[in-house]
């Protein structure tokens, strides 16, 4: 049923189809072991956790061997300029504190905004996609994104969190 | 911030932003939406142009109690009616506030009211039970006394048609209000008397005009017989005087009822017919009824009367009077007199200047010759369409 969505993203974060398949297959038996006892409110979003946490880890161990064609790090890579005075979070409490200030400015866009970031970041979406996703010209996504991400740093610094 | 530790912020984001993403929502509309939409509202915009810039344009102004014929005439009446009878036999009309040395008296009238010539011979004076007579309070100057007319019985004696005045009529000689709404033709009668007349030149052979003048019977309302008044001099020779000589003609004219000059319609179409018979009803604002060969318009000063039906007309009339820069145009409705008919008021304000220019009113305002005289710069010609 999610099928399609989660292997989008395996592939986006991995970059190649096979170890999108198998991240996705790996998803799904995570999933198969889980539930029950775990009871997710929504389905979908749990696949695609757990999709998307299969991808990072084999993105993670992949990293080590400089293997590319992956959309993660470069979707990382506009985030982190953004929290650049951030250098990190080693406090749980900070962590959190960034996460829920991360959410709520997220809360705060429109929708179509706030898919456009999650999708980037998140789904680690390239830009066409995108572009052909929203019915956007790749500038446009582009100019958007950057736009959030300027906004997400003053809200961050206006929250004390940078 | 690290990759790693963003990614790891990024992997505890809440589900439902997660969710939410999944379907994202379109920016764009549908390329027929976007391109229906603003199609359809410029079409909607246009037609609401095309209906609404036509009212927009016109104003309305308030009326009065009054008729329509009466309420319109707000300025200056023109030369043609401004009779200042110091002449004798000479039977003057309107209400002539005061005497001017200047004699002149356009034309011979025929009573709307009463179906029938008015004429006077020199030192006659009409009955005093004349409706028209006692509606308009010609007491003031009692048109038509010996005493009266007899003081300056050659002032014009030499006056050309079209010449200038010598003297410039004054704001009080001017006629204002009309207390009764009946055209009346310029018709001339065949007496002949010491009279001053001003009118403008003849353009009808002297046959013709001398068989209109001969003529006795009751005007009728009908085209041809108002063409040919239109037409026809209204200057009658009379005496010694040779024809450039206007002052010595006789020129009985309504005791009561301004002259008046009548326009054929421009527009073929443009009739409010009730029948040639009619015959305006006497005490009544309405205007005559014209037959189906009716007068397109006729002037009371400088107050034009249009009566017809035709849209066209009333549109040959507003273009024309913007195309000659017309100081204001005003169309309102008046249903208070006749429910039946819709009487529209349709008023234009021009110069003079410009007013000749508009559909045969030079032929009206032939009679102003010492046009210069007066300042007609912002004076107004009404035009009166009843459909």
């Amino acid at each position: 049923m999610y099928g399609a969505l989660c292997r989008s993203v395996a592939r986006n974060i991995l970059g190649t189809n096979e170890d999108a398949e198998e991240c996705f297959d790996d998803a799904l038996l995570t999933a198969w072991n889980a539930i029950p006892p775990a009871h997710p409110q929504s389905l979908r979003a749990y696949i695609l956790r757990l999709v998307h946490n299969h991808a990072v880890n084999r993105w993670n161990a992949s990293r080590a061997q400089k293997r590319g064609g992956s959309q993660l790090p470069a979707a990382l890579d506009e985030l982190s300029e953004v929290l650049a005075s951030r250098e990190n979070i080693e406090d749980e409490n900070e962590r959190r504190e960034m996460l829920e200030g991360i959410t709520e400015f997220l809360r705060g866009l429109p929708k179509q905004q706030r898919d456009l970031f999650v999708r980037r970041y998140w789904y680690a979406a390239t830009v066409s996609e995108l572009s052909a996703l929203f019915n956007m010209t790749e500038n446009h996504v582009k100019v958007t994104l950057s736009r959030i991400r300027k906004r997400l740093q003053n809200y961050l610094r206006k929250e004390g969190l940078l | 911030m690290k990759n790693d530790v963003l990614l790891k912020l990024l992997e505890d984001l809440p589900d439902d932003l997660i969710e939410s993403a999944a379907e994202p929502e379109q920016s764009r509309r549908p390329v027929f939406l976007r391109y229906a939409i603003p199609a359809i509202a410029a079409c909607m915009v246009i037609v609401l142009a095309a209906v609404i810039y036509p009212k927009l344009r016109t104003v309305t102004p308030e009326r009065t109690e009054e008729s329509s014929f009466t309420t319109a005439v707000t300025t200056a009446e023109p030369a043609e009616t401004l009779i200042t009878g110091n002449v004798p036999g000479t039977v003057q009309t309107g209400t002539v506030t005061e005497p001017d040395p200047v004699h002149i008296v356009t034309a011979p009238a025929y009573s709307a009211v009463t179906g029938k010539h008015v004429t006077a011979a020199p030192g006659e004076t009409l009955p005093e039970n004349d409706p028209q007579n006692a509606e308009e309070g010609g007491g003031q100057d009692d048109p038509g006394t010996p005493q009266d007319n007899g003081t300056k019985p050659q002032e014009n004696a030499g006056t050309r048609p079209g010449a200038r005045r010598t003297t410039s009529p004054s704001s009080t000689a001017r006629q204002r209000t009309y207390t009764t709404a009946k055209p009346v033709t310029t018709r001339p009668v065949p007496q002949t008397a010491a009279a001053t007349t001003r009118v403008r030149p003849a353009t009808e052979p002297p046959a013709t005009r001398a068989q209109s003048l001969q003529t006795d019977t009751p005007i009728d309302y009908t085209q041809e017989a108002w063409q040919q008044t239109e037409a026809s001099p209204v200057t009658h020779k009379a005496g010694e005087d040779g024809p450039e000589k206007h002052g010595d003609t006789q020129t009985p004219t309504s005791p009561t009822t301004p002259t008046e000059q009548r326009i054929p319609c421009p527009c073929s179409t443009g009739r409010r017919g009730t029948g040639s018979d009619s015959q305006p009803t006497p005490g009544s604002n309405d205007p005559p009824a014209m037959g189906n060969e009716s007068p397109a318009a006729e002037l009371r000063g400088n107050k034009l009367t249009v009566h017809t039906d035709s849209y066209c007309t009333k549109a040959m009339i507003a273009y024309l009077a913007l195309r000659d820069h017309a100081l204001k145009i005003e169309i309102y409705y008046d249903r208070s007199d006749r429910s039946d008919l819709a009487e529209q008021e349709f008023t234009v304000y021009l110069p003079w200047e410009y007013a000749n220019e508009v559909w045969g009113i030079e032929s009206v305002c032939y009679e102003v010759d010492d046009v210069d005289e007066f300042d007609h710069s912002d004076e107004e010609v009404t035009l009166i369409v009843l459909s």
